[in-house]
């Protein structure tokens, strides 16, 4: 075959593209799907199956896909970083954490995000912020309100006890409606008070001797969560704030019904 | 073409039993004619249903007419051949669903598909055609493989792959030659709105 030679691959019958699809990488066929609409819903069909998967933001986007045999890999480094279409058709940059969440109801629905949008629907979505050049200016309260995953674990985070108050209270009224583990690590012990923390919310204190168990979606492992302060979403759904001091964590679990495991 | 000079695919003959030793006669849509091995026709579903539905006994095969496969020409049809009767008696892959889906191309798949793109998509859509899995399997594979180090710029060219305008203008196309009339009411619409008008009824 002449190299550089071309292949009419949407040509060919249906179940011979989807195999095709099938036997490519995960990598490629990621690539593959952000090619265009047509190429998503391509790999959409595909189905492929994965129980994690994780995203880590920085110069470069990191991948980690579960069971399907990827380990690892770099994804779309300058000078490719771009991912999506922007206004009046123009490239738009990727920029974390909002091209990556996008599946939330409101204005960032617009089309021109929808490319961003990850096409393994079968798979969680995890995402992690890794910007470290930059410790102090790595995610605003209001991009942490954008976030559509069910796992959010921001390193470095730089919240204010007020401000972690504010997203607690912005919880109960309905963001991060999806949201099923919050964890966030503080550089020298910056948790704040409770007093602050949980200002003007209801909230049960339960007994560190108290331990439930919890299970997010798409993990199998099933995590013990020891005491903490409990509030309830406007909807009823019940949520939990738990402190680690020694590694300086907040970690904030919320019951779904397949959260919630036989202690 | 007379039986006599038709092209016959190379076969092994310690490898098969003298029971099995029936070759069937097949002619592509350009009447080309190819021997084939009854046991090499079964990595064929399609054509071993045919068969089996045939019931054609030694004499029959000989003396009837070959079987037409009027939508495959003789240069993909002997690349079909070949390949079955290579990989004759071999068991017949079951798909399990993974993805990505592992497969190996062997050596002699891989001469067998030192071929140009276009050939090879005739190929893909043969062994679609006549139900082969296996050939199905490292044909795509082949084609797979053409993603190797990539970008998405990159693969959009060599899958010839149309971006969403692209997509988007040939569905208005297809549209419009589906319905040549709403072309024209969108012409006297937009012809409406330049003279002020409100209303278009």
């Amino acid at each position: 075959m002449a190299a550089g030679s071309k292949f009419p691959l949407l040509q060919l019958p249906h179940k011979a593209l989807l195999r095709t699809l099938r036997i490519m990488d995960l990598y490629h066929i990621l690539k593959f799907s952000l090619i265009s609409e047509r190429c998503k819903d391509l790999v959409i069909s595909v189905q492929i199956k994965g129980a994690s998967f994780d995203v880590f933001i920085g110069k470069t986007i990191k991948i980690y896909a579960g069971p399907v045999g990827i380990s690892d890999f770099t994804f779309y480094s300058e000078p490719d970083i771009y991912w999506g279409m922007g206004a009046y058709g123009r490239k738009k940059k990727l920029t974390a954490p909002q091209s990556v969440l996008v599946k939330r109801s409101g204005k960032r629905r617009a089309k021109k995000w929808r490319k961003n949008v990850l096409t393994m629907k079968e798979c969680e979505l995890w995402i992690e912020l890794d910007n470290t050049d930059d410790h102090h200016a790595l995610i605003s309260l209001d991009e942490l309100l954008l976030i559509n995953s069910k796992v959010i674990t921001a390193e470095n985070l730089r919240l204010t006890p007020k401000q972690l108050n504010k997203f607690i209270k912005l919880w109960q009224q309905g963001a991060n409606p999806r949201m099923e583990v919050l964890s966030i690590y503080f550089q020298n012990d910056e948790e704040g008070d409770e007093e602050i923390f949980m200002k003007g919310i209801k909230h049960q204190v339960i007994p560190a001797d108290q331990s439930r168990d919890f299970k997010s979606a798409g993990r199998e492992d099933i995590l013990a969560v020891e005491g903490g302060m409990d509030f309830h979403r406007i909807d009823g759904v019940k949520a939990t704030i738990v402190k680690d001091s020694f590694y300086s964590q907040w970690f904030m679990y919320v019951w779904f019904d397949h959260c919630v495991m036989e202690s | 073409m007379s039986v006599e000079n038709a092209p016959v695919v190379d076969v092994d003959e310690a490898a098969i039993p003298v029971e099995k030793k029936m070759y069937y006669r097949f002619e592509s849509n350009d009447k080309k004619e190819f021997r084939v091995s009854e046991l090499a026709i079964q990595q064929s579903e399609t054509l071993n249903r045919l068969v089996e539905a045939m019931g054609y006994t030694s004499e029959d095969v000989e003396n009837k007419p070959a079987i037409a496969i009027e939508n495959i020409d003789g240069k993909t049809l002997k690349l079909v051949f070949q390949w079955c009767e290579h990989h004759k008696g071999e068991a017949i892959p079951v798909d399990d669903g993974s993805v990505p889906k592992i497969v190996e191309i062997p050596e002699f798949d891989a001469k067998l598909m030192d071929i140009d793109n276009g050939l090879l998509f005739k190929l893909i859509w043969a062994a679609d055609y006549l139900n082969i899995v296996q050939l199905l399997n490292v044909s795509c594979k082949k084609v797979a493989n053409m993603a190797q180090g990539k970008t998405p710029a990159q693969l959009r060219r060599v899958y010839l792959l149309p971006s969403d305008e692209e997509d988007e203008a040939a569905k208005r196309a297809a549209q419009e030659a589906q319905d040549p009339r709403a072309r024209e009411v969108e012409e006297e619409f937009e012809e409406r709105k330049r003279q002020g008008g409100n209303s278009f009824f």
